[in-house]
């Protein structure tokens, strides 16, 4: 145990020295590795000057892969303090020991107690010393003393942003010296929290869900260059945009182009796909020798993101929401066979063998249900509805 | 005819409700009653709950949680998680994923633990979590209130057999993992039991995959192709040096594939594999 523990200390040092020097030395250090080596596409990640390849890794589960992304020159490994109950954050400190840390951006996430998961709202059971509690046991987790990035995790309100306890603790943190720079991490409500951050004027980096499939893609763009013009760094994720476009995994997300697509946009530094395979390294790693979207791979996207306004993805949160109780997904599943897939027989003998009539919506002023994919169901019902009306004939 | 659309329709609503209903065997907890409403999730919303982390649930199979609170007559409350997954051996996997390495583990279930006033346990094809509420519940009323929900679960509830192949020798304590998927970053390479070791001053992993003959030739043939070793597949034990994982020995038997990852010189436990 004893020898354990001196072990760990010795690391500690070594690695906080090593982090200490990284702090000057890594921007330069990359930059000339990457002419080296011209397939490799390095970019700043805001104020803070640090360059990094714009494919990282993100949520590992086996070391086998961090040794993979290591070893193709992956400088950026994600990770944070909640991932498999802290074994995440364990598993790389072991994958990286003995790993010259100035030379890689190291990172973790902690999430504010108290938040409400669902309304994003970071309650009065909050607090800063808490929060560091958990920062300083993801720190012993990787085995260093500091890291280079501190993101407070996973929020999606601008409450939770500048709460004052949140506030206060990552700038302990980072007066402390345990992490250089400061950021939020956030996968709802992107642009609000975008905006939150560039008031808070502390952070440094936004770690956000960014892919083509975002209805409200436009509104992020416009938040993320506004944080871009006040110095913040951008990396993305679920840039694959959960790798298939249906719930039966039958129609996957052409890859290549949906991470073509997220890292088109300057702004975004990095992003960390979760790379389950080496192939799968390797093809993202290849890509950055010719960035732009071909034309095929350009229509998969439209195609996919046309999909993707089809599809309701039975989350059955709309269930009891309509007055006449009708089986809302199965409805907004006939209106995909419809108009997604032209398959009109398919959609007519579903919704005959759901009783629907050509009218269900008649008695109705105004539609109660609320899809949390902003569907405007009331009127998806009714166009769907009418194919009651036409003849088995005419329908190809 | 309006009768019959309606009796279709309730058909409808009705089956996806019985889908989404509570298992009977937990609405009678001896000695604790259901209190307030039951949350349920499923592969949708999953990240809903627990965020992030969904993601590692999802790769280990999962299928849906209910989140119920109980009360006591005492009027003390606790929280019970059910996760489901496809199987035993999936929820294994993500149950060993969230066990510490060094813990003192509870005969509840196939195998429990206790952490920070909660229980969390193995029942076959779940994982489940027994969090305290307030007013508090006692150690032992918390961790009897466990018992009674593995119990109706499983009777003598077991851990997955395929890790008693492994060998003692250098066996590291709660070191058993289950990979779900692509191991050795090998796609379709699914399914591997994997136990770490300590010996000879070296620390490594031993793996077991069992499947049929054919999966386990198309993966052998994949990692082949992967290091560019054009050999026909024999039924023998292979060491190579992987660019990307290091030396790695793997050992093709008819239907098993077993190996050493992470040794400096895996040559030298080739015995242990022979073991299994």
């Amino acid at each position: 145990m004893n020898q354990t523990n001196k072990n760990n200390r010795r690391h500690f040092l070594k690695m906080t020295a090593a982090g200490l020097a990284g702090a000057t030395l890594l921007p330069q250090t990359v930059e000339a590795k990457s002419k080296k080596n011209n397939k490799v596409i390095y970019r700043t990640l805001g104020r803070t000057g640090v360059k990094l390849p714009i494919v990282s890794m993100g949520a590992m589960k086996d070391a086998a892969m961090v040794k993979a992304g290591l070893t193709k020159g992956v400088k950026h490994f994600d990770t944070a303090h909640v991932y498999q109950k802290g074994k995440n954050e364990e598993m790389l400190g072991e994958a990286l020991k003995g790993q010259d840390l100035s030379q890689l951006f190291t990172v973790t996430k902690v999430v504010p107690d108290d938040m409400d998961r669902q309304t994003g709202l970071v309650g009065d059971g909050c607090t800063a010393e808490n929060f560091l509690k958990m920062f300083d046991i993801s720190l012993e987790r990787l085995q260093v003393k500091s890291v280079d990035l501190l993101y407070v995790h996973a929020v999606s309100s601008r409450q939770a942003v500048l709460h004052p306890e949140v506030i206060k603790a990552v700038k302990k943190a980072k007066e402390q010296g345990k992490c250089k720079w400061l950021g939020v991490s956030t996968h709802k409500n992107e642009p609000e929290v975008i905006r939150a951050a560039i008031e808070a004027g502390i952070y440094d980096v936004v770690l956000t869900a960014y892919n083509f499939k975002q209805d409200h893609v436009e509104e992020l763009n416009k938040a993320i260059e506004e944080g871009a013009a006040q110095g913040i760094g951008f990396v993305a994720m679920k840039i694959m945009a959960g790798g298939f476009l249906d719930k039966d995994k039958t129609k996957p997300v052409n890859t290549r182009a949906a991470f073509k697509w997220a890292m088109q946009n300057e702004h975004v530094c990095t992003c960390i796909p979760s790379f389950t395979t080496i192939d799968q390294l390797e093809e993202s790693w290849s890509l950055m020798e010719k960035m732009k979207l071909t034309k095929d791979e350009q229509k998969d996207l439209e195609m996919a993101r046309d999909y993707a306004g089809l599809y309701c993805n039975a989350c059955n949160q709309c269930d009891g929401q309509c007055q006449n109780d009708l089986p809302i997904p199965e409805l907004m599943r006939s209106y995909m066979y419809t108009y997604g897939y032209r398959e009109m027989g398919k959609a007519k003998t579903l919704l005959a063998d759901l009783g629907l009539g050509n009218d269900p919506c008649s008695d109705c002023n105004e539609c109660t249900v609320t899809c949390v994919k902003n569907f405007a169901v009331g009127e998806k019902v009714q166009s769907i509805s009418r194919l009651m009306d036409v003849p088995d004939d005419f329908i190809v | 005819m309006q009768i019959n659309r309606l009796l279709v329709l309730l058909f409808f609503i009705s089956g996806s409700v019985l889908a989404q209903n509570y298992p009977d065997k937990f609405t009678a907890i001896e000695g604790w009653t259901i209190e307030g409403e039951k949350q349920f999730y499923s592969q949708d919303n999953l990240y809903d709950y627990i965020n992030g982390a969904s993601d590692f649930y999802l790769g280990y199979a999962f299928q849906d949680l209910w989140v119920v609170d109980y009360k006591n007559q005492a009027g003390q409350l606790l929280t019970l998680e059910l996760y489901r997954h496809s199987s035993a051996l999936q929820a294994f996997g993500i149950y060993t994923e969230e066990r510490p390495q060094t813990t003192e583990v509870l005969p509840i279930g196939a195998q429990g633990f206790l952490e920070s006033g909660a229980i969390f346990f193995l029942a076959n094809d779940y994982y489940v979590k027994v969090y305290n509420g307030r007013p508090e519940v006692p150690e032992v009323a918390i961790l009897a209130f466990a018992n009674k929900v593995a119990d109706s679960i499983c009777s003598g509830c077991g851990l997955p057999d395929l890790f008693n192949r492994f060998p003692a020798q250098g066996r590291v304590n709660l070191s058993e993992r289950y990979m779900p998927e692509n191991f050795m970053g090998l796609s379709g390479f699914n399914g591997v039991c994997t136990v770490n070791y300590e010996l000879a001053d070296e620390t490594f992993r031993l793996f077991v995959y069992k499947e049929n003959d054919e999966t386990c030739r198309m993966i052998m043939e994949k990692y082949f192709k992967r290091l560019d070793y054009k050999k026909k597949l024999k039924e023998k034990t292979y060491t190579f040096d992987d660019p990307y994982l290091g030396k790695v020995s793997l050992s093709y038997k008819k239907g098993m594939i077993s190996g050493i990852l992470d040794a400096k010189n895996p040559e030298a436990f080739i015995s242990l594999l022979e073991k299994m």
